[in-house]
């Protein structure tokens, strides 16, 4: 958690899966790295109002359920349910 | 020739690569993208006319004899169509101004005539409906994404240039959606004003107007929409990215100052933000919870005399802005485009070596 700046993507691989870790103020999420519409990395694209904004095609993903909420892709993004336990960030593996 | 996906795959072929930059294997480079090495005789606004110009040219023979295969590190419709042209050179040159109109229209986002829209329309929608849920959950990398939908795609080119009447069913209310766009504009119920010294077209309409019958409007390269009075979208486009050959393109001014302002004003919930001016198609406007854009609290007599008057000072102030040149990538802070990341950090090993 420490190592997490707020608004700012952070890029993990969890069970060989690219998973990005973000803190905003609805709280911490951990969501898939790459665009379901054509593959964008999402480390680059930019978060605002608990929103994720691809970089490439500017599909808008709501960060709590990866809802899409814009743009051209119609599909969610996979969100994971992190459990922070001192200090630490747990997904569970099989859902990664 | 054959298409072999960028990554992994690609490292040690030799290779043509379309619509992208270069890789260390590639032998030849047919693209228009900024910072692009075309060979200057190929040049044109969209990659596959480049393409076209090479496969007619007596140079062909030669660079495809020694190009074991075709790549580009994205999907869009100019790359696909880039790729098909370059693996069916034949086919191609038969179908040339179709293929450039097309292009054209699905690179920059404008509607030119029914004929070429409508594979566009298809080849969009086969991608939407058919090859991508099964993106969804696949856990599949950005590179394998990419392979996935150029070897899907590929095998449709043909029949979306020829029929796309077939695939109508699901563009058809894509473009309903165009000629609805398209009428409004043309019986003034859209309303298009152009300020050809700033470059800047202003587009305001009841409803949301579809981007093909926007860009289409107007020649201006700055385009701001505003729906209902005081919904703002301003965006930079795609042609004062890539290198056009048709046309000079005005410099784009760096937005961070205005965003500023604009949110100092703002009294509606939401943030203004502005993608940076290295990017492809960057737009500003105001996100909220609901989306973007937004409603905004600053009327339109305020954002367009706020907007007017940032690009009538950034267009004297070169610091301010930014053209396609060499070397582009390397501003602080860009990502640099995946054809360029050889020999870096892979994501996967930014990842591991991250913990």
């Amino acid at each position: 958690m420490a190592e997490l700046t707020p608004h700012t993507p952070r890029l993990v691989e969890v069970g060989g899966k690219q998973l990005l870790v973000l803190q905003t103020e609805t709280g911490t999420h951990v969501v898939s790295a790459v665009c379901p519409h054509r593959g964008a990395p999402l480390v680059e694209g930019f978060v605002v109002e608990g929103m994720i904004v691809c970089p490439w095609h500017r599909s808008i993903f709501e960060l709590e359920t990866g809802a899409p909420i814009s743009g051209p892709c119609g599909q969610p993004l996979a969100v994971f349910s992190p459990v922070i336990q001192d200090g630490l960030i747990y997904i569970e593996s099989e859902s990664a | 020739m054959k298409y072999v996906p960028f990554g992994a795959e690609l490292e040690g072929v030799p290779n043509i690569m379309v619509d992208s930059l270069r890789s260390p294997d590639t032998v030849l480079e047919l693209s228009h993208w900024p910072g692009n090495r075309t060979p200057a005789p190929y040049k044109a606004d969209t990659s596959t006319e480049i393409v076209l110009n090479f496969l007619r040219s007596p140079e062909r023979d030669y660079y495809l004899g020694r190009a074991a295969a075709v790549s580009n590190d994205h999907f869009d419709i100019d790359g696909l169509l880039s790729t098909w042209a370059l693996l069916h050179p034949e086919d191609a040159l038969a179908r040339a101004d179709l293929l450039v109109r097309a292009a054209y229209a699905a690179d920059f986002g404008t509607y030119i005539d029914e004929q070429s829209i409508y594979p566009c329309l298809a080849l969009n929608a086969f991608e939407q409906h058919a090859l991508q849920p099964l993106i969804y959950n696949s856990g599949w990398t950005g590179e394998q994404i990419t392979g996935y939908l150029y070897r899907c795609a590929l095998a449709m080119v043909a029949e979306c240039l020829d029929r796309p009447e077939r695939l109508r069913h699901l563009w058809a209310e894509e473009h309903r959606g165009l000629r609805a766009s398209l009428e409004a504009i043309r019986t003034g119920r859209a309303r298009v004003t152009e300020n050809t010294e700033l470059d800047l077209a202003i587009i305001e309409s009841d409803d949301p107007l579809h981007d093909y019958a926007v860009n289409a409007a107007t020649s201006c390269l700055r385009v701001l929409t505003v729906v209902g009075g005081s919904t703002f979208c301003f965006k930079y486009r795609y042609e004062s990215f890539v290198e056009l050959i048709t046309r000079p393109a005005s410099p784009r001014i760096r937005l961070d100052a205005l965003v500023e302002e604009l949110n100092s004003r703002e009294q509606r919930p939401g943030r203004w933000v502005s993608e940076s001016v290295v990017t492809a198609h960057p737009r500003l406007q105001l996100y909220s919870r609901a989306g973007a854009p937004s409603v905004s609290s600053i009327t339109l007599e305020q954002f367009l005399d706020t907007l007017s008057l940032y690009i009538a000072e950034g267009a004297s102030a070169p610091s301010l802005q930014w053209r396609a040149a060499h070397g582009w990538e390397h501003e602080a802070g860009i990502p640099r485009p995946p054809s360029m990341r050889k020999g870096e950090k892979s994501y996967a090993n930014q990842a591991s070596s991250d913990g």
